[in-house]
């Protein structure tokens, strides 16, 4: 049995013309930087950028017309994200609501719901974040505590959310509350869009290893929100979770985070590269090649509606690896300059240090692996 | 494999002194910070003799084993303590050994007493001494130097005309800039000497590099031992502490496993390193090697165990507060300080070879 069959990817259009606009795009609008600021792009929040991609209808693409979008095809939109995060512009600051937030909405939302925000986010003038990980809940994510009651025509939240990346520049956190009993775990939990402006909603920032601020906590006391803004059906959150996740697993953004350090490392060395650095960029660039195919054959099998789950652990957990073994593989064959102020050694030790947290961002390699040995009938 | 009663005894005071000044808040700080030093550990260092400790005693020294010097560096690296202490008991060995009377009596006592000492850790080679000598003075600039600004003392090889040396150069006739390094337990500087006096040594200069390059490689191995096992420790007891599913997560065994096999590859260096100390203090034929291969293997073995730390913490390993990345930075730079690993491999293979 073949646990990860291929699926042939072919977008709609011809690829080469849509590459071409987002090339001219980029020319235009991507901020002058160097090879360090084009690391781990996804993560890189420019709201003016944001603003351009947006107007230029690369965010909500596959979006109806309707609701602002592009309605173009899925693979459209990977041929795009591939041009993005392979030239390592900044795309963090819409980058959840273009891959969860506006699927969640045209899924489960209401229309009301998707006719208020799909048409801002896909400007690229609001944004989302992420509310699922707690204090007591990171890889066991269905022990959520935060906690909502109903009154009457609104909810009372109350919890506290952790690792809510970018939630200071959110305009809305997609919450996942416990709404039923504790003992039902998995039953019990709703989705809801909690407004960050809302009384009772303090947002404290948690610095991380570099001395950058993505991340923070997110408090909720007694929180009224609307039932208007709870997302799909009551106890109904896990299953719209989960099947979240395999939007957010297999994209070109799990094993493209270091890509900007492989290409700065190969103009390094030159049209002459020295026999181990040749070896290096053919053994990396096989790499590569190999997960492009499995991501983009995923992205196919999404697009074509089928929920490739374990593919999309296969393509994050190999992705991860990779993206994480890239700059100690390069450092352990570079002749490292410690004083330098380089580009290459920028990019260097900016990602020798964050790339120990590819393998927990979007659920750790120890749950990917559960997914992928129970998809093989291992419980 | 036990420890000699007197090195056991030190390295029990070294712990307790360390102890208090991350207790203090000291380590923390002084990253917190960005500083340059760390004064109440500089300071109690001094008072207590740690800069004495190979010393002969003839200056005021405590002339103890290498292994006493063994002992202290692991303990720093346990602490991930911001101390320029091993270039400065590795310049008493030069001194030492190498020196005039007139150079062991105008540095000796100075270092002992808790002055710092510096040379390029840009790795093994000599061949590209910048310093060039003319007149008993020196003149050009040299880099990497390992806590520069806080030494007192620069070592350096110098040009002669055909001629390779060791120098000796007082920090106050030479002006230092401070390179900042993502490790702020320690950090670089870049010296311009523009005709500052130099001491030359008559001693072959390879003698000298070799001796160098096996206490600093002995030094970040030794680092980086005491750092590993720091850090696989705390990460243990945060494995039993934090739940998930209901049971601490360091019950799965997915996790439990690697903190074996952790164990393991920490094991095995720590009895490569015994060797290399125990081959350095008898100045043993192959303590060279010995060295070469424990500063590759100990200072990997460091980065492989911090890096999957910050993985095994989840997001708190992650942060800033946290100091998961304290020792993951210290392991990072001690893996290519003085060069890095493969070099090591391939000057160990050209031993074995010769």
């Amino acid at each position: 049995m073949q646990t990860f069959s291929t699926r042939p990817f072919e977008p709609p259009v011809d690829p080469g013309v849509l590459r071409a606009q987002v090339r001219a795009f980029l020319a235009e609008h991507q901020p002058a930087g160097d090879a360090a600021s084009r690391a781990n792009s996804w993560a890189v929040a420019d709201r003016t950028f944001t603003r351009a991609l947006g107007k230029a209808g690369f965010i909500g693409m596959i979006w109806p017309k309707d609701y602002g979008g592009g309605g173009r095809h899925p693979l459209e939109r990977y041929i795009v994200l591939e041009e993005l995060l392979a030239a390592g512009a900044p795309v963090g600051m819409h980058w959840i609501a273009d891959r969860q937030g506006g699927p969640l909405l045209l899924r489960y939302g209401t229309e009301a719901q998707r006719r208020d925000l799909l048409p801002r986010m896909a400007a690229g003038e609001l944004y989302t974040c992420i509310g699922m990980s707690e204090p007591g809940s990171g890889s066991d994510l269905a022990s959520v505590r935060t906690r909502g009651e109903r009154e009457g025509d609104h909810w009372r939240i109350s919890g506290q959310k952790v690792w809510t990346t970018n939630a200071h520049h959110a305009h809305y956190m997609i919450a996942l509350v416990r709404t039923g009993e504790r003992s039902q775990r998995q039953e019990g939990l709703t989705q809801f869009l909690i407004d960050l402006k809302s009384p009772g909603v303090a947002v404290r920032p948690i610095i991380d290893l570099v001395g950058g601020h993505d991340f923070n906590e997110v408090f909720l006391e007694n929180v009224l929100v609307p039932d208007a803004m709870r997302v799909g059906e009551e106890g109904a959150g896990w299953r719209q979770v989960t099947a979240e996740l395999s939007l957010e697993r297999s994209g070109p953004e799990r094993y493209l985070s270091s890509y900007a350090l492989l290409l700065e490392f190969i103009r390094v060395c030159g049209d002459r590269p020295a026999p181990a650095a040749a070896e290096l960029i053919g053994r990396l660039t096989a790499e590569l090649w190999t997960l492009r195919h499995m991501s983009r054959s995923t992205a196919a099998k999404l697009a074509a509606g089928e929920d490739p789950a374990l593919e999309a652990a296969i393509v994050k957990d190999l992705g991860n690896s990779f993206e994480q073994a890239l700059p100690r593989m390069i450092q352990a064959i570079s002749d490292v300059d410690l004083a330098s102020d380089s580009a290459f050694a920028r990019a260097l030790a900016l990602l020798l240090q964050i790339a120990p947290s590819f393998s927990l961002r979007g659920g750790t390699r120890e749950i990917l692996r559960g997914i992928i040995a129970r998809g093989l009938g291992l419980r | 494999m036990g420890e000699a009663v007197g090195t056991a005894e030190l390295r029990e005071s070294f712990r307790e002194v360390l102890d208090d000044i991350v207790a203090a808040g000291c380590v923390r700080r002084h990253v917190d910070e960005g500083a340059s030093r760390c004064a109440p550990l500089w300071t109690k260092a001094a008072e207590l003799g740690w800069f004495a400790l190979l010393t002969p005693e003839s200056h005021g020294g405590l002339g103890l084993p290498r292994a006493a010097a063994a002992a202290l560096y692991e303990e720093l690296g346990r602490a991930a303590a911001p101390l320029p202490i091993a270039a400065a008991l590795a310049a008493t060995e030069i001194v030492s050994a190498f020196g005039s009377q007139a150079q062991q009596a105008q540095w000796l006592s100075r270092l002992a007493g808790g002055d710092a000492a510096a040379f390029s850790a840009s790795g093994p080679a000599l061949d590209d001494a910048s310093l060039r000598l003319a007149n008993a003075a020196l003149f050009g600039e040299t880099g990497d130097l390992l806590d520069g600004v806080e030494a007192a003392l620069l070592l350096a090889p110098v040009r002669d005309g055909e001629n390779l040396r060791w120098a000796l150069i007082d920090a106050a006739d030479l002006s230092m800039q401070r390179i900042a390094l993502v490790d702020r337990t320690r950090s670089l500087a870049r010296a311009r000497l523009d005709g500052a006096p130099a001491s030359v040594f008559s001693a072959d200069a390879h003698a000298i590099a070799r001796k160098l390059r096996i206490h600093m490689s002995i030094a970040l191995a030794c680092d980086s031992i005491g750092g590993a096992r720091e850090v696989l420790a705390f990460t243990i007891a945060y494995l039993k502490t934090r739940e998930q599913f209901g049971k601490p997560i360091g019950s799965f065994q997915a996790l439990k496993h690697r903190c074996a096999e952790h164990l393991v590859a920490i094991e095995a260096a720590s009895a490569l390193l015994g060797e290399a100390v125990s081959r350095w203090e008898r100045d043993d034929i192959e303590a060279e090697l010995y060295a070469l291969l424990i500063k590759a293997q100990a200072c990997d073995v460091y980065a492989a165990v911090a890096e999957d730390a910050v993985q095994l913490h989840g997001g708190i390993g992650f942060t800033w507060e946290h100091m998961c990345h304290v020792y993951l930075k210290r392991a990072k730079l001690n893996q290519v300080l003085f060069g890095a690993s493969a070099a090591y491999h391939d000057a160990a293979a050209r031993l074995l070879a010769a």
